[in-house]
This record gives C-alpha cells, sequence and structure tokens, in this order.
C-alpha cells in the first residue's frame, strides 16, 4: 500500500486544508480543455441513417406486440382507445404514410391525426393480437420497402404527416418518436416495463425535435440536454436564460408523455420563459 | 435575474446545480458546466497540488491537467461511488505525488517533510489559508490522532511517501509503519464520518 491507496474520500477532506485560490486563468483551463476534446457529446454521432431508425422502432413494437395476449386487447391504452384500438391506429399509420409517400401519393393528409385512422382502429379493435401482430408487420414491411427505396435526394423532400409538413427523413423521425412512445403506451396498459431508444434512435430524435424547440422562442435559451442522445444547444439570439434536462425526459415531454411537474429540470436566468418552452413542448406531440 | 430551480417547482433549489448534473453536462460537451466546476473546486485542487509539490508552477499544471481530465473523461466519474470533491481530491493527490517523485527536488523535499512530521505547527497546515468548518474539523481529527500515527498519516499523504518511505523516515519496520498508517487512517475515517 502506498499513500495513493488513502481512501478517496479520506484524501479529499485532507485536502479541504489546503484550499487556495488557483492563479490558474480559467479561460486558459477551458481553452486548454477545448483543444484536447470538442465541446460535443462524448457519444459518436449515428453511423446509419434515419430509415435504420424508423426500422428499429418498428422492430421495437412487433417485439411488444408478440407478447399481447386475447385479456389485454380491451384494456385501456391511451387516449380513449383500447390496447387493440391503438394498435389498430399503428396499422393505419403505417399504411396512411405508405399511400402518402408511395408513386402516386399526393403526400399524407393533415388533420386530425387519430381520427384519419378510425377506420383501421375500428378494425384493430376487431383484430385479435396475433392477426394485428401480422398486419403491422405487413404494413411495416410495405412502407420499409418504399423508404429503403429512396435515395437522399427523395428523403429530403418534403411531405406532410398529420398537422407537420417537412422533409420525409424528419418525418420518419417524427414516426420514430410515435412509434417509441404508443409502444410505451401499450407496455404501460398491460403491465410491461418501459423501453426507450437505442442511442442512435435518441441523438436523431432529440436533433430532429431540436429545430422546432427552437421555433417556439427556444432560440434564446441555452438548452442542454444530458444522458444519451444529449447535447448542446446554444441560444442562437440574444441569450435569456437556460434549460437543463435528461434527453429522455425531454423527447417523454415532447410526444406528452410526461407531465411539467414531474419533469426533472435545472432552468436558469429567465425562468419563466424556460418554463414556458417547456409547457409547450408536448404542442410538438401528434396526439 | 439570474437562478437555478430544480423541477419539479416545489422542490425549488437555490444551491446551483449539483456535481452530478455538471459532469452529465459536461458529458455532452457543455463547457459552461466545466467552468462552474472549476469556479467550485480549483481552490481545493490547486491549494492540494501546492502542497505536495511545493511548487506554484507545478500546482498550476496539474490544476489544468486535472480538469482537463474531467473534461476528457467525464465518464470515469461515478456519483454513487463519491463525491466529485473526492474524485477531484484524489486525482489531484495522485499526480501530485507523481510529480512530487519526478521532480529532482524530491529528496530535499522530503527530507523537510520528515523532520517536521511530527510538528503541525512546523508543518504549518493551514498557513495562511481560508479554513472551511470541514476544514476544521478535518485539522482536529489529524490533530486528535496518536503522534505516531499522525506522523505515519502526514508523511504517505503530504510527503507522498510509499510504506517503505514512512518506515526509512520514522526508523522503524516496514509493518509497523503499515500498522500505524491503517489505525491513524481507520480513526480518521471514523472522525470524520458524515463529513464529506
Amino acid at each position: 500500500m502506498t499513500s495513493e491507496d488513502l481512501s478517496p474520500e479520506l484524501g479529499a477532506l485532507l485536502a479541504s486544508l489546503t484550499e487556495l485560490p488557483p492563479s490558474n486563468d480559467p479561460a486558459a483551463v477551458v481553452t486548454a480543455a477545448l483543444a484536447a476534446r470538442a465541446a460535443a457529446p462524448l457519444q459518436p454521432p449515428p453511423t446509419d441513417g434515419e430509415v435504420a431508425a424508423f426500422s428499429r422502432a418498428v422492430d421495437d413494437v412487433q417485439h411488444t406486440l408478440r407478447l399481447l395476449s386475447n385479456d389485454d386487447w380491451a384494456l385501456p391504452a391511451v387516449n380513449g382507445l383500447s390496447v387493440g384500438e391503438l394498435v389498430g391506429h399503428l396499422i393505419g399509420t403505417q399504411l396512411e404514410m405508405m399511400v402518402g409517400l408511395g408513386p402516386d401519393g399526393a403526400g399524407i393528409a393533415g388533420g386530425d391525426h387519430i381520427e384519419a385512422t378510425r377506420e383501421a382502429i375500428v378494425a384493430g379493435a376487431a383484430m385479435g393480437p396475433v392477426a394485428a401482430a401480422d398486419e403491422f408487420a405487413r404494413a411495416s414491411a410495405l412502407l420499409l420497402d418504399h423508404v429503403n427505396s429512396l435515395d437522399a435526394r427523395e428523403l429530403e423532400e418534403t411531405a406532410t404527416f398529420g398537422p407537420i409538413t417537412a422533409e420525409i427523413r424528419v418525418l420518419l423521425l417524427l414516426r420514430v418518436f410515435e412509434l417509441w412512445t404508443h409502444d410505451n403506451d401499450l407496455r404501460s396498459a398491460v403491465g410491461l416495463h418501459r423501453v426507450e431508444p437505442d442511442p442512435d434512435r435518441l441523438w436523431m430524435m432529440t436533433r430532429a425535435a431540436m429545430p422546432l424547440v427552437s421555433a417556439m422562442g427556444g432560440d434564446r435559451l441555452h438548452v442542454v440536454l444530458t444522458g444519451t442522445g444529449g447535447g448542446v444547444w446554444p441560444a442562437t439570439g440574444s441569450e435569456v436564460g437556460e434549460i437543463v434536462v435528461d434527453a429522455v425526459d425531454f423527447c417523454r415531454r415532447v410526444a406528452n408523455r410526461m407531465p411539467l411537474d414531474e419533469l426533472h429540470a435545472e432552468l436558469s436566468g429567465d425562468v419563466a420563459a424556460a418554463e414556458r418552452v417547456l409547457h409547450d413542448l408536448v404542442a410538438l406531440a401528434l396526439d | 435575474m439570474t437562478m437555478t430551480i430544480v423541477r419539479p417547482v416545489n422542490t425549488a433549489s437555490s444551491t446551483g446545480p449539483t456535481d452530478a448534473s455538471l459532469v452529465a453536462r459536461i458529458a455532452v460537451g457543455d463547457e459552461r458546466a466545466l467552468r462552474t466546476v472549476y469556479e467550485r473546486y480549483s481552490p481545493l485542487v490547486y491549494g492540494l497540488a501546492r502542497r505536495v509539490t511545493a511548487s506554484t508552477a507545478h500546482a498550476e499544471e496539474i490544476t489544468q491537467e486535472v480538469f482537463v481530465y474531467l473534461w476528457q473523461n467525464p465518464d470515469r466519474f461515478d456519483a454513487e461511488r463519491g463525491t466529485l470533491r473526492a474524485f477531484l481530491g484524489a486525482m489531484t493527490h495522485r499526480r501530485s505525488v507523481d510529480e512530487v517523485r519526478r521532480n529532482t527536488r524530491r529528496v530535499a523535499r522530503e527530507d523537510r517533510v520528515g523532520q517536521d512530521a511530527s510538528n503541525l505547527d512546523v508543518l504549518d497546515i493551514g498557513e495562511g489559508i481560508e479554513r472551511s468548518q470541514t476544514a476544521e474539523r478535518v485539522r482536529a481529527a489529524v490533530l486528535s490522532l496518536p503522534e505516531q500515527q499522525r506522523e505515519a498519516v502526514l508523511l504517505a499523504y503530504f510527503g507522498g511517501c510509499t510504506f517503505r518511505q514512512v518506515a526509512e523516515r520514522l526508523s522503524i519496520p516496514e509493518g509497523t509503519a503499515k500498522s500505524r498508517l491503517r489505525l491513524g487512517l481507520g480513526k480518521l475515517a471514523g472522525l470524520l464520518e458524515g463529513l464529506g
């Protein structure tokens, strides 16, 4: 044993005998730090794209659907929909997106996202879980075949999904949000534990959402999303405040699945402005 | 208006961001968090490094190294295993001891520490330093140790001595040095329980 084996806690306590104001220039220390590592997340950026992220989100839902039983089908899920109806909604959304984005599609109609799939909701409720899982797999395969055939330029083309008009690659990420959200709605309804997106998906989800947050007034805030998929979004205008929040919690808030009074966030500066943005985030949710 | 609140709002805190939060921010590349950590802990890091190395230049260098290391490796800090204060203190101590060992003036410095280790006044711990309440308790705890144990702890911690070197300085067998250190550290841990 050497002196290095002293317990860190005790070492720090002994060290407290010797606090001195350092003569280092804090700016110089930060400059040295930035030279050693850029001001970017430790997590590397995703190496695959939005289509792959969407495909993995579909896989997650399919996995959950295979866990459902007949006894689960009529249980309440979310927004007044039963488990079976929610699965029907997911099937309908896949088909609607397929038709809208297809070669002859004129885009996906705007309007109420849930009502747009009412027929599929009714059909879903009438199916059992096995048939519904098969139908979801079939609809998803059709949609994935199509989006996999799109090249980079085509993914940049604009389309409309529900109330949102954006590039197709962005719409795919919004669907990643939606699939993750409803996957957890289903899991919650039947007593399964929550699942979170993989790190690459989270990375893309936060970066898809942040421009929308900026457009809601978030551009005057320094926003830090911590944890997997996190990052730093400095204010682009004159900064009035700061929000620090976990990236998954942020995504849940965007999806309207995290009540404001349960959201743990550090707010500083103009707290009212920061609270307003957090309050309004749910406007980005599709339901 | 500058304030920090932590949601839910009814648990508002005026103490500012937690260390765990700051390190999480560093992990996603928030240089502001590094500045805050620096402001919070650089007196500790610099003070300890200067005490151990007896060199302003080395202390400045080590201070920078410690914070750059944290910036590059925030994932090495685990809030469940200890405080950031302890993490930075341990890292600083380790680097400072390494520096002392590398330094060509090491022997002279160790001699000075060795000669004076039994006398806290000569060691002058805390001289000219702003003492916190915690520091006072730690100081009192160190002072309350039996002399032989106190000598061993001070040589090992502030002198950067190994067991063997502690034994040589105090002209005692290595086993005795080891025993005194363990006893001394055990008593300190008991006396300081709840601090940190």
